[in-house]
């Protein structure tokens, strides 16, 4: 709908698909940002028009509380969102999706919120800097 | 012959087989120990080095009767295996030991030498004959623990609260106190040292999938089969997540690490989100729906939709 | 012999550094009291007092290694350097075609050399263990086995050995031949004495650096070292745990304590076995790594087919117990074991192989 209506969006932005948000596996947002993704969206239909009856509900939890743990890994809960949109809901899409870029653009590259000395330490006690990558 | 000698007698004429705990562990503490007869379990005992959680060996036994010795918090793990059909509950004879607290034994060791000679009678710890603070060598999953029972000579229990009683505690105020980059870097600190041993699987009652476990799988890929920072990262957050809603805190993860990594850290914040969001212990209730496995259509709108 | 004042080692190990990578052992921050070899730098804190984790094994195998890395190159163009501009532009139109038979092209990069390495602060046990993988990992020109990756390694490590004046309860490397005066595997050791250390140069390297301006004579008698609880008769292992090979409810009643976690290995200084395995990074590029493995572990027999020669824990157990005193003994002519006590003091379970190994050499009294 955003497509065909030729409205603006992000170019950084890369779109998965997936059938359902029952089907996002919160540990398929955290490998996104293990392998260095900046941000991660997750957009579902709305609550009560799951197509499966109940994926989005089930994903509700999970999504929520991964958004609560996020600190606690080190990650920053601003890089990740999770929202309901519709398919006819092209200029909200629009929206979220810029909003959302912006965002991550304004938080910048992941990692940019560790504090220099304390990533050198990290790194400095890392046994294996001699003989094998400590880091990916 | 001790109370619990007996009750052990008694349950093994039923199961044949009891788990519970004997002097006789490396260093002069308590072991893990299977009696088969009557005889076998005269040498049962339970004290404060009787730290092991015993039902991590419950699903390996699947199909057979069997009495376990268990602390309240390891009568958790046996609710919440029950509860995931894990273990038949018809089969299972807790004989559930009044418990003040246990220690860290690894503390104490690494503070007086290995093999140290740990005495204790409840209140008052004694290493190597001398007196010592016993709230520094505890657990601090113990300090936490809410089945805690009156430990001192005054009948109350120690107050842990305002300061915190031990460097593990204290490591958590830390980790609290930092900020989210700050977290990460620490992250990356303490994942630097793992070995992927697999102890924090291994020990843990929940993690029974264990060899099919996705961390080592190849496809899909999770992990790699490197051992660096990156992959334990990955690997601790494959845990902290298939956990969410099933940790009883029993604190195994951590002490099984030979390393030293605090695991419990994470899983302790996630059971604290789990609570505040679903009103929900694991291992409480074996009828309970866990809470990831439900939802409430009005209930969930944290996002106000 | 030589001597050495506490105060002027940090200066020997900057020296050492300017020329070579060292590791000592450290207390980790955060780490409730976890002591580790580390890469020591000039300024970091060193412990000498506890007993490391962790062996010092990583230095000569290391946890991963880089075997070689490697990139998949497409269309005929040779292909020089990582995945530049050329590569990713190439990548893009012909990467759904089925390979081309023609134009791949694999582009082999080698890993880098090892360095020159001190390892400082290891005991006598832990000096042993290297010598006991030199048998199966280093013979150069040899009739053996010659594992380049670990000879290059450790044709350039000098290790500098800590005596024992003391031991605690695990210990038990008095079981073997020299005990704590094992000075196999050490190139100098510094024997504990009052202010400093008194030094003996074992090999030619390690005498060298006596020479060094650190080091002054000393008319100081090295101090008694330590003797640590004895299990009698582990050579004869060798001959007895064939025959106890099918009995696999003893197997089973050693074993039942163990979670099957694999710490006992990978704190061992001489367990060896590894993986090699590949990591892709897209799907161009990628690197062949060796990493340790454990014979603890479920998936290290587990065939393709689904079926696993060492279905049970029991069936593990007994492998670990076998090779370390049976088999490798046979092969090698070493036992696979120091006594360095790692194995007990980190295992959660608080299973004592000494009690296996008493149990082994008593079963097979009976019969």
């Amino acid at each position: 709908m955003a497509g065909t209506a030729r409205m603006k969006q992000p170019g950084d932005l890369r779109v998965i698909r997936l059938p359902c948000t029952g089907r996002v596996n919160p540990l398929l947002i955290l490998k996104a940002f293990m392998e260095g993704a900046d941000g991660v969206l997750v957009s579902g239909c709305h609550p009560g028009d799951c197509h499966y009856n109940v994926g989005n509900y089930h994903a509700r939890r999970r999504l929520e509380l991964l958004q609560r743990m996020l600190p606690a890994f080190g990650i920053d809960p601003g890089r990740f969102h999770y929202t309901w949109v519709s398919a006819s809901e092209g200029s909200r899409w629009a929206g979220v999706v810029s909003d959302f870029t912006r965002r991550i653009e304004a938080l910048g590259k992941i990692g940019a919120e560790v504090p220099a000395n304390a990533l050198a330490k990290a790194e400095q006690t890392a046994m294996t800097d001699a003989t094998g990558k400590t880091t990916s | 012959m001790s109370e619990l000698v007996s009750t052990i007698q008694k349950v093994l004429a039923e199961t044949g087989l009891v788990l519970g705990w004997s002097a006789t562990g490396a260093g002069g503490v308590a072991a893990p120990e299977r009696f088969h007869t009557a005889e076998e379990a005269e040498v049962a005992i339970f004290d404060s080095t009787c730290v092991h959680n015993l039902s991590v060996h419950l699903p390996r036994l699947k199909g057979r009767a069997v009495g376990i010795v268990a602390k309240a918090c390891d009568a958790r793990s046996i609710v919440e295996l029950i509860a995931e059909r894990e273990v038949d509950g018809d089969q299972v004879r807790v004989i559930e030991v009044s418990c003040t607290d246990t220690l860290d034994v690894k503390a104490i060791w690494r503070r007086y030498g290995y093999g140290a000679l740990i005495e204790d009678d409840g209140s008052e710890l004694r290493v190597n004959g001398e007196p010592v603070e016993r709230e520094a060598f505890v657990q601090a999953k113990c300090l936490d623990c809410e089945d805690r029972q009156p430990a001192t000579p005054a009948g109350k229990p120690v107050p842990s609260g305002s300061k915190p009683a031990n460097a593990r505690q204290q490591l958590r105020e830390d980790f609290q106190a930092m900020s989210v980059g700050e977290r990460r870097a620490f992250w990356r600190e303490q994942y630097a040292r793992c070995i992927r041993c697999h102890a924090c699987r291994e020990a843990c009652p929940m993690c029974y999938c264990r060899d099919v476990c996705i961390m080592q799988t190849t496809d899909p890929h999770w992990t790699g089969g490197g051992i660096n920072t990156a992959e334990a990262e990955m690997m601790q957050l494959i845990r902290v997540n298939h956990l969410a809603g099933r940790c009883t805190a029993c604190g195994e993860c951590e002490r099984a690490c030979p390393v030293g990594i605090p695991l419990m850290l994470l899983m302790e914040e996630q059971n604290r989100a789990i609570e505040e969001m679903f009103d929900y212990r694991a291992g409480v209730d074996p009828e309970a729906k866990p809470p990831l496995l439900t939802f409430d259509i009005k209930g969930d709108s944290w996002d106000g939709e | 012999m030589k001597f050495i004042s506490s105060e002027k080692i940090p200066g020997f190990l900057e020296a050492l550094s300017a020329r070579s990578t060292v590791w000592a052992p450290r207390e980790l921050t955060g780490s409730g009291g976890t002591v580790m070899f580390e890469r020591w730098r000039p300024g970091d804190p060193i412990d000498l007092e506890h007993y490391s984790s962790l062996s010092a094994k990583d230095v000569v195998l290391p946890r991963t290694e880089k075997l070689f890395g490697y990139t998949y190159a497409f269309g005929g163009s040779p292909f020089s350097g990582g995945l530049g501009a050329s590569g990713t532009a190439v990548a893009a139109s012909d990467s759904d075609q089925a390979p081309a038979t023609s134009g791949e092209q694999i582009v082999i990069k080698p890993a880098e050399p090892a360095p020159s390495t001190v390892l400082f602060g290891v005991r006598a046990c832990d000096a042993k263990s290297i010598q006991v993988l030199d048998a199966l990992f280093n013979n150069p020109g040899g009739e053996g086995y010659n594992d380049p990756q670990y000879s290059a390694r450790r044709e350039g490590l000098t290790v500098i050995t800590l005596a024992c004046t003391t031991c605690d309860d695990a210990c038990f490397c008095s079981s073997f031949e020299n005990g704590a005066s094992e000075k196999a595997g050490s190139d100098l050791i510094l024997y504990p004495v009052d202010g400093g250390f008194l030094a003996e140069g074992v090999t030619g390297k390690g005498g060298e650096l006596l020479s060094e301006p650190f080091f002054e004579e000393s008319e100081l008698a090295p101090p008694p070292l330590a003797e640590t609880a004895v299990i009698e008769g582990l050579e004869r292992l060798q001959e007895i745990l064939p025959g106890l090979f099918d009995d696999l409810d003893f197997w089973e009643r050693v074993s039942e304590r163990c979670v099957s976690c694999g710490f006992c290995t990978y704190g061992c200084p001489t367990c060896h076995c590894f993986n090699i395995h590949d990591e892709m990074q897209g799907d161009r590029e990628g690197e062949r790594l060796r990493s340790w493995d454990a014979c603890m572990f479920a998936l290290y027999t587990q065939e393709t087919s689904g079926h696993n020669p060492r279905p049970t824990l029991a069936h593990r157990y007994r492998n670990r117990i076998n090779h370390k005193f049976s088999y490798y003994p046979e092969n090698q002519g070493e036992i696979l074991c120091t006594g360095c006590g790692r194995c007990i003091r980190g295992c959660p379970a608080a299973l004592d192989i000494r009690d296996v190994l008493r149990d082994a050499l008593k079963a097979a009294r009976k019969e």
